[in-house]
């Protein structure tokens, strides 16, 4: 796994109206959020070549495209679905085209109303795919999505001997940070007892294990090196990235305590040649607490079966020895549906000092891992300053 | 203590089948569990496809199953907007790794929620339902609690 041979940067970062939108469309939040993040960076439409997109339609990018007005000159155009991990999956494939020089600026965006949606009724929490090929020996038996991240947490739980409270932790540490992070959707902190004594929803998870339901979108501007040195932020270097898939099936997941980021992060911690130890913050997809245990373990953060003692006693929270999920993660700050992209934007954001009253002095490296259905697919990107 | 649901009672919804997979559900209906084996690797797989996914040899037939097995993992699933299963409030969506090796996801039913558990063995209960009959399964041990 070698570096990229030309290297590439993080250059614009945006998040467009986030929490409660009942006003905007899923496409107009695209728009406000790719204008916002070419503003960040100090370009112009016109710089922009490449887009990559997914979750608006069944022609994703492009009608992304269309809207802003960008389809004439893109010259690199990518809709990965691989669930809420594809903006990890999309940075590595944009970083590998801009590194050939088969394009010089791509835009990330994402964006999905899906609380104004669920308070409209015009969607269930629940999605459904179907009842064709191999869902017809799964759909017939309610195996919900939280079901699914439930069944792994049972079983971790049986394995290791993970509490429920080392569970809940997770989420008291997620909104521990979000207390700073005036854009979260839930500020006010909670205990363990709280975690546990809300509702049940699928044992072991608690309604405040659950990922929150907010709308949101953003986008981030990826560029090559020769463009990245004069804009108007500091770079933030993709140093290495990796990507894994592993289920769709639950019955097909070989081990449900083990995260397919077991591949994707040896992959990019490879390329970017350091090891977990020498990160100073995690952006880690928090669909539900047991991910966040899953994922620690699979990265190498700690030793398989670990996680629960490793998140004990505040490691994820901002003074902790692993500040992860600094925006208070989609346990409590934001969760349109696919929570890939806000990772990058917030680890953005730490890496170049801007976060404010959450911002974890002198973070110069950044583990990201995004995973994509239910444990399905992940991505691992390593960013830093230099 | 509360139960599991009963044949009765669990929530079902109709598959899609196909052309390949009808004899599978219609094995069901006889009370007989298929998976599928390969006779080039020897290897078991479910769910079922015509060319084995271990070596992809097209030399696979189906094969029977005792209908026994053990609780890979379950939930009690306590709350849900998706109907018909929001109807059957708790219900127990389990995957069942079969005595044979391959695991296949299903239903717990005719238990004691308490004995549901992690590697707590299982046999298998067909129920019918309309034109379709699902292999669910019912904990076999009595749990000392």
């Amino acid at each position: 796994m070698s570096a990229f041979p030309r290297r590439v940067a993080v250059v614009g970062v945006a998040l467009s109206d986030v929490g409660r939108v009942d006003d905007k469309t899923e496409l107009q939040l695209h728009q406000q959020a790719i204008t916002r993040a070419v503003a960040d960076a100090g370009l112009t439409p016109q710089d922009i070549d490449g887009l990559c997109s997914t979750g608006t339609g069944v022609l994703s990018p492009i009608e992304v495209a269309e809207y802003t007005g960008l389809a004439a000159r893109l010259r690199h155009v990518e809709s990965s679905t691989v669930g809420g991990s594809t903006w990890e999956f999309m940075s590595r494939h944009a970083a590998s085209a801009i590194a050939l020089g088969l394009v010089d600026v791509v835009v990330l965006s994402y964006a999905s109303t899906t609380r104004a949606d669920l308070k409209r009724g015009a969607r269930t929490s629940n999605l459904s795919f179907g009842a064709r090929d191999n869902l017809q020996f799964d759909s017939p038996y309610g195996h919900s999505l939280v079901a699914k991240y439930a069944m792994a947490a049972q079983r971790h739980m049986a394995k290791y001997g993970t509490t429920v409270e080392q569970l809940a932790e997770v989420a008291v540490s997620a909104r521990a940070n979000a207390v700073d992070n005036p854009e979260a959707y839930y500020r006010e902190p909670i205990s363990i007892d709280d975690v546990l004594r809300s509702r049940p929803i699928a044992d072991p998870l608690t309604k405040l294990q659950c990922c929150i339901r907010s709308d949101g979108g953003g986008a981030v501007i990826l560029a090559a090196e020769d463009r990245a040195r004069d804009l108007a932020k500091r770079p933030v270097w993709i140093l290495g990235a990796g990507e894994a898939v592993s289920h769709v099936t639950m019955s097909e997941w070989p081990d449900f305590t083990e995260s397919a980021c077991v591949r994707s992060g040896r992959d990019a911690f490879a390329q970017a040649g350091v090891t977990p130890a020498d990160i100073d913050i995690c952006q880690l997809y928090d669909s539900f607490t047991i991910t966040v245990l899953l994922t620690l373990e699979g990265l190498g953060f700690c030793a398989p079966g670990a996680g629960g003692a490793f998140v004990e006693g505040g490691t994820l929270r901002l003074d902790g020895r692993l500040p992860t999920n600094t925006d208070g993660g989609g346990l409590s700050a934001c969760h349109p549906g696919m929570r890939g992209l806000f990772l990058i934007v917030e680890a953005a954001r730490q890496l170049r000092g801007e976060a404010g009253a959450r911002q974890v002095p002198g973070a110069r490296l950044a583990c990201v891992n995004g995973t994509g259905g239910w444990m399905s697919s992940t991505s691992t990107l390593i960013l830093g300053t230099e | 203590m509360s139960d599991a649901p009963t044949p009765d009672t669990v929530p079902l919804t109709a598959p899609v089948a196909d052309p390949f997979t009808a004899p599978w559900w219609a094995a069901c209906r006889e009370r007989r569990l298929l998976v599928r084996s390969c006779r080039a690797c020897g290897r078991l797989h479910f769910p079922p496809r015509p060319a084995c996914p271990s070596c992809w040899s097209n030399d696979v037939a189906w094969h029977p199953c005792a209908g026994i097995g053990v609780v890979y993992s379950f939930s009690i699933v306590r709350e849900s907007d998706l109907a018909p299963f929001s109807n059957a409030i708790p219900y127990v969506p389990a995957v069942v790794e079969l005595a044979e090796g391959p695991r296949l996801m299903t239903t717990i039913v005719n238990s004691v929620l308490q004995a549901v558990a992690v590697d707590a063995p299982v046999e298998v209960v067909f129920v019918d339902r309309g034109e379709w009959t699902f292999p669910t399964f019912r904990v076999t041990s009595r749990l000392v609690l």
